[in-house]
């Protein structure tokens, strides 16, 4: 007969209760699920903790005229910059997604509602759909001794799929590199003189997941293989009027891609958020409108068989998004027909040159359906194989100023995990 | 919030998947009215209809008549322009035909709806939601025609001060999932043993596709419109009296978020007059009984016409909107702050003429590359005499005409459908409505108003301005449906609390919500439930039918209360049905 257990693990690299922060030269956090005769149910992972944000070194709380700010849309995800499960004995790599927080920008906003961003992942995980109600409930709360509870699942492909991991082969670990504070902490106006020495803290850190013992005597020697999908990060700069990104993805089971875009200039910059969801920009405050989108694999069209010619190509002062740009990048995410909760709107999604820093000014911390993307198998799910092809993108772009543009593409991928006594291999 | 189809691995056999654009058959743009062909070569093999979609470029256009903001349907966007839509083969084999098809969308996405389901039309199809930087405060529903800020058919004010009268529209892309039984099924369709697919639509007329914003109409929730702060430009708030010589009015901007140029729904040129919200009452039946209206004296019409607008602090420190116009003397009614501005620019003696054109029509088809294994095996089967079934949900619409003058109507349906699963009749206003009174819904059947303090509110009135789109409650007593030779359910169905606007009768909505989901539609708003009515029947339960084939199917229906019918109307009887393709060598019989 099985039982389950709920385990509480704290850091294995900090002392217990440690207050952990990137600023104090803390930006890693390990925990240790160990080795035992039960089995992992990864799905019930949750990262704990109560969260908290400093105007300065002396932990003094932001006030309204810090203008203080960290991404509304993302909570505590906005602190976590990868994440990553390993084997505890042999370290051999499950599942690592670098970029996490970038990730998290764009799949969270797509997949989740306002309905879920007012309720429950305010509560668990303090996001907030509305900037000044994240600033005024999270950023700004005056208890800095008690700080922000949460309480977030560990979201990827590992914790996702619903099969249950032995630990009687081996245990397993799980790090978090935290983000640098000027990532997560960015400016409401253009003033940042209030803040500059300030940062985020986490304190007592606790990872919480269930076990299951199920009462029979396991076999470390029996092999085990899952599969569950992934994704792996891709980075790439755009300055010109006609971007031409070819990579090796190096993946054989490729579902689909999507990406975001984010001004260099405004990654680890106090003054703007570098986690915001954003079409190109040619500077801080006009748009570099995407006339023309396409996706090749070995430099031949797909699986669009056709050029992606947008509004702006024939009407530049357009201010509507692309509803083809939109469609095919939620639909790379999940499948169009079958996304029944986005932050995704015209309200947020549009194309807009505005004053000064209008971005911030939209709810979610720049735009929820901003990006591109295709997906390349929304049937089967055994993807297109781009392991020994290149995989394309053909962008023409109004981007005619030197504005270098961070191009984030993430790869969602099927992986396929063999276990074997103390073998551990990750198919690709 | 783990999305699970995203992280969980799915095991089947891998299909190529690839995306084809197909232009229309003559390649050129349309306009209402018009037919729109689509070919769908057997050379495809195989599609997977539910990621087939039309797209095309909208632009409206006014080409005469007063100058307003118009867009395409907030709730259904851009589906609006499809009237008619038929599937056929190659061969000119009929698979299905849905007449009033825009109708039919209009009752699923009314119903089938939530923020998430409008956020993702509005992206995608054309239609609007509620822009909360232009929200209203007025006490009125969430309004889905109030944005002037993202609209997506005419650009938003940049300036801060406008003497041009020029019209904003611009273009919209939009990409329309067809709501077919064909197009909306999961199941691979094989064109490559139907010889291709013919998707033919037929436009609809203008007068039925254009919206004015709702902040700017008398007829739909008036309390959300701007409101008169003062002629003076201080902050505070200040009346004028008839004969008083006015050549502006500043616009309270503490009201409905009118405090700047881009938020003002109004545009240089278009005609207004000024409406008393607070004393305007309109009856159960839509007559306005008491309307207290400041226009301009001296002018045919009375309205006041746009000359210019600016967003100025005028002699106070609040920012604020500027609407001048030629000077004139104030005549109607003394203008105090409960006074909103009101567009008559669809109610002129020259008519409003707005057009629709549609370019760049491509319907884009998935294309699934099946395993050669499977498609050797379905070719060597059909080859040897087999015989594929192709099953589907599909919509049949069966037309009824009925008059205003009726009490006692009962509806024949002569029903031919063998696997029939619900049936949804929408009473639709069937009275000769021109395209302005549709655009700014005047004077249109009266759909409802809140009430305060047991007091009707008529600042809060709407009148429908989606003519033959949605059905009309209109003072219906009860329904009760014949067949089988048996009064279906064994009472009758009270619907006299919807129907006299008063308030919810219950049952009628129960029986909605199963004919919806029997229909393929998840209930997930009622919000409609008067302003759209249905009478819905669920012939079947589960994955049950119903054969209704040689029966006599009758639908009864008394409008015997107080208050007789206001408008005729033409019912729309859907019949969701299962219908089943044969596919044998080249013939294709339609199973219905």
């Amino acid at each position: 007969m099985s039982k389950n257990y709920n385990l509480s693990i704290s850091p294995a690299n900090h002392l217990a209760n440690a207050d952990v922060s990137y600023r104090n030269g803390n930006p890693v956090v390990r925990f240790e699920i160990g080795e035992s005769n039960r089995v992992l149910l990864p799905s019930s992972l949750r990262l704990v903790g109560t969260y908290h944000v400093y105007k300065d070194a002396a932990k003094a709380a932001p006030v309204p005229a810090t203008n203080l700010e960290t991404p509304s849309n993302l909570g505590v995800y906005a602190a976590l910059d990868s994440l990553s499960f390993r084997t505890q004995r042999s370290k051999s790599e499950i599942e690592t997604i670098s970029g996490y927080n970038s990730f998290m920008s764009t799949y969270l906003p797509a997949t989740t509602s306002l309905q879920d961003g007012i309720g429950h992942l305010n509560e668990s995980s303090l996001i907030a759909p509305n900037p000044q109600f994240n600033r005024e409930t999270v950023v700004e709360n005056a208890s800095v001794t008690t700080g922000n509870s949460f309480c977030i699942p560990l979201i990827s492909g590992f914790t996702s799929s619903q099969n249950p991991y032995p630990l009687y082969s081996q245990g397993v670990e799980v790090t978090l590199q935290l983000a640098p504070d000027s990532q997560v902490m960015f400016s409401s106006g253009t003033d940042s003189s209030g803040f500059v020495n300030g940062f985020y803290e986490f304190k007592d850190l606790k990872l919480i997941c269930e076990v299951t013992d199920t009462g029979e005597a396991p076999d470390p020697s029996a092999p085990v293989t899952y599969e569950y999908n992934s994704i792996s990060t891709f980075y790439n700069t755009i300055n010109s009027t006609n971007a031409q990104i070819s990579l090796n993805l190096g993946q054989s089971r490729v579902l689909g891609v999507f990406g975001r875009f984010v001004p260099t200039s405004f990654i680890n910059n106090l003054t703007q958020n570098g986690l915001a969801t954003l079409y190109p920009r040619k500077s801080a405050t006009e748009s570099a409108d995407i006339q023309q989108v396409v996706f090749t694999r070995g430099g031949e069209r797909l699986p669009l068989i056709y050029n992606l010619d947008t509004l702006q190509r024939t009407t530049p002062l357009d201010e509507t998004a692309d509803s083809q740009i939109v469609r095919n990048f939620l639909n790379a995410i999940v499948e169009f027909s079958k996304l029944n909760r986005t932050n995704a709107s015209p309200v947020n999604t549009f194309v807009k040159n505005d004053s000064t820093y209008g971005y911030k000014e939209t709810l979610q911390g720049g735009a929820a359906g901003a990006g591109i993307g295709c997906a390349f198998d929304v049937i089967s799910g055994q993807g297109l194989d781009f392991s020994r092809v290149p995989f394309g993108i053909q962008m023409e772009l109004d981007l005619d100023k030197d504005f270098p543009n961070a191009f984030y593409l993430y790869v969602h991928c099927k992986q396929t995990l063999v276990m074997s006594g103390d073998n551990i291999q990750v198919l690709q | 919030m783990p999305v699970k189809s995203f992280w969980s691995s799915d095991n089947k056999i891998p299909i190529g998947q690839s995306s084809v654009a197909i232009p229309s058959d003559n390649n050129l743009n349309q306009t209402a009215g018009q037919k729109v062909t689509f070919h769908i070569p057997g050379g495809t093999e195989f599609i997977n209809p539910k990621e087939t979609y039309f797209r095309c470029d909208v632009k409206i256009d006014i080409t005469s008549g007063p100058k307003t903001n118009l867009q395409l349907d907030s709730d259904i966007g851009a589906q609006v322009l499809i009237r008619d839509i038929t599937v056929s083969t190659n061969q000119g084999v009929i698979l299905e035909e849905i007449q009033g098809y825009n109708t039919l969308v209009a009752a699923m996405y009314d119903y089938d709806t939530n923020d998430n389901f409008r956020n993702k039309r509005a992206l995608t199809e054309g239609a609007t939601v509620n822009n909360p930087l232009v929200g209203t405060n007025g006490g009125c529903p969430v309004l889905q025609k109030n944005d002037c800020l993202t609209n997506p058919y005419f650009k938003r004010e940049t300036a801060t001060t406008t003497t041009s009268d020029a019209l904003a529209f611009k273009t919209m892309k939009v990409l329309l999932p067809l709501h077919t039984g064909i197009f909306q099924n999961d199941k691979v369709f094989p064109t490559m043993l139907t010889d291709g697919l013919i998707v033919t639509m037929v436009l609809a007329e203008n007068r039925q596709v254009f919206r004015q914003l709702d902040t700017v109409s008398k007829y739909r929730f008036a309390y959300n419109n701007p409101h008169f702060l003062n002629i003076t430009g201080a902050d505070a708030t200040a009346g004028i009296t008839v004969g008083d010589n006015v050549s502006h009015i500043f616009v309270n901007p503490a009201h409905n978020s009118m405090n700047s140029l881009e938020n003002f729904p109004f545009r240089v040129g278009e005609t207004f007059k000024l409406l008393d919200a607070r004393t305007y009452v309109v009856d159960s039946a839509g007559a306005v009984t008491t309307e207290d209206v400041g226009s301009a004296s001296g002018v045919a019409g009375g309205s006041f016409t746009i000359t210019g607008l600016e967003e100025t602090v005028g002699t106070g420190a609040n920012k604020k909107v500027k609407v001048s116009f030629a000077s004139g003397s104030l005549s109607g009614s003394n203008v105090d702050s409960d006074f909103v501005m009101v567009s008559t620019a669809c109610e002129q003696t020259a008519p409003l003429v707005a057009t629709f054109e549609l370019s760049n029509l491509e319907l884009i088809v998935q294309k699934l590359d099946m395993p050669v294994a499977y498609k050797s095996s379905l070719m060597n089967s059909m080859k040897s005499g087999g015989t594929m079934v192709y099953d589907f949900l599909s919509y049949s619409n069966y037309r009824f005409s009925t008059l205003k003058s009726e009490s006692v109507i009962n509806l024949r349906l002569p029903l031919q459908n063998s696997r029939a699963k619900a049936i949804w009749c929408i009473p639709t206003d069937a009275e000769t409505r021109s395209l302005s009174q549709n655009t700014g819904a005047v004077s249109t059947y009266f759909q409802c108003q809140e009430e305060y303090g047991g007091t009707a509110d008529s600042g809060t009135s709407c009148y429908s301005d989606r003519v033959g789109l949605e059905g009309c409650a209109d003072f219906c007593q009860n329904y009760q449906w014949l067949y089988d030779n048996k009064l279906q359910p064994n009472r009758k169905v009270e619907v006299q609390k919807t129907c006299d606007k008063v308030s919810i009768s219950q049952q009628h909505l129960v029986e909605l919500e199963k004919a919806l989901a029997m229909g393929g539609i998840e209930c997930r708003s009622f919000r409609k439930f008067n302003r759209n009515f249905i009478i819905g029947r669920a012939l079947a339960l589960g994955d049950g039918s119903y054969d209704t084939r040689t029966k006599d199917f009758s639908l009864q229906l008394e409008y015997t209360g107080a208050v007789s019918q206001q408008v005729n109307k033409l019912w729309n009887c859907y019949v969701c049905h299962i219908r089943g393709l044969q596919i044998s060598g080249a013939d294709v019989q339609v199973l219905l």
